[in-house]
């Protein structure tokens, strides 16, 4: 059983040189090089509902000081809208149409919720997925 | 106008349905599609000491779709890095919330409105070597 995340990273104009990353991560349970075993598989949400801060994954579902990890993408295709991420009380980043993102996921207690503020409540679809130990 | 293109795929077999996503963005400034154009490039630092410290300062950035790539590049399965997200110890004030942790060979992607700081905390004092990069 195993997970793994490929990121690649590519501009052939972004600086002098070419940029190009590309980066594998096999998904372990912490500490450890056992594979993460749960997941809650890709979910596929539309919004309809732009108020601010609303649950998305609570920070208490997965277990705790452990080695999850969460990929969201905002499917929207207007370039306008976004989705407004925040870890508990801090203000992450903002995806926009067609971003996504891929992070370790700690957490430590209820007020590491990730919560979501859409920009708009015209139907926008969002996906997501938590994998855990 | 620089084009910047982020790509992720994802592969589990934990369910009986395998997963295989594959997503790719075109990194674009706030609410427009001019590409981002401004990167740090690919930076490389060496951690000695278990201490919370910036690895990225709010104070350094503008506002924005700002993308942010960390890779904790040892190969330790129990040595990790803590990334959080707000004031580090030596700033005080309220403390940074946890993200969460890179182990060796972790990496994270996501968006940053440049609003705080981003914090890193070895799990140990030897050398811990972490790749990082924001694109704005």
């Amino acid at each position: 059983m195993a997970t793994t995340a490929t990121i690649t990273i590519n501009s052939a104009d972004l600086t002098g040189d070419a940029l190009s990353i590309t980066k594998t991560a096999t998904f372990n349970k912490a500490g450890s090089t056992t594979a993460l075993e749960q997941t809650t598989g890709v979910n596929h949400v539309i919004y309809t509902d732009a108020s601010a801060d609303q649950l998305l994954i609570n920070g208490t579902d997965y277990g705790t000081n452990v080695a999850a990890k969460v990929y969201i993408a905002n499917l929207s295709t207007d370039e306008t809208e976004f989705l407004q991420v925040n870890i508990g009380p801090a203000a992450m980043g903002k995806l926009y149409a067609g971003d996504w993102m891929v992070i370790p996921y700690e957490q430590h207690d209820a007020a590491n919720d990730i919560d979501i503020s859409p920009s708009v409540a015209t139907k926008m679809p969002i996906e997501w997925a938590v994998f855990y130990e | 106008m620089a084009t910047v293109t982020a790509a992720v795929s994802l592969s589990s077999d934990i369910s009986d349905s395998t997963i295989n996503l594959t997503k790719t963005s075109t990194l674009t400034k706030a609410g427009s599609s001019k590409g981002l154009d401004t990167s740090t490039g690919l930076a490389r630092k060496t951690f000695t000491a278990v201490t919370h410290v910036d690895l990225v300062s709010a104070a350094s950035f503008s506002a924005g779709s700002n993308k942010v790539y960390i890779c904790n590049s040892g190969s330790s399965s129990t040595e990790y890095v803590t990334i959080a997200l707000g004031n580090n110890a030596a700033d005080g004030g309220t403390a940074a919330e946890p993200i969460g942790r890179l182990y060796g060979g972790d990496w994270m992607y996501f968006p940053w409105d440049g609003g705080v700081d981003i914090t890193i905390t070895p799990s140990v004092a030897t050398e811990t070597v972490v790749d990082y990069m924001v694109i704005s």
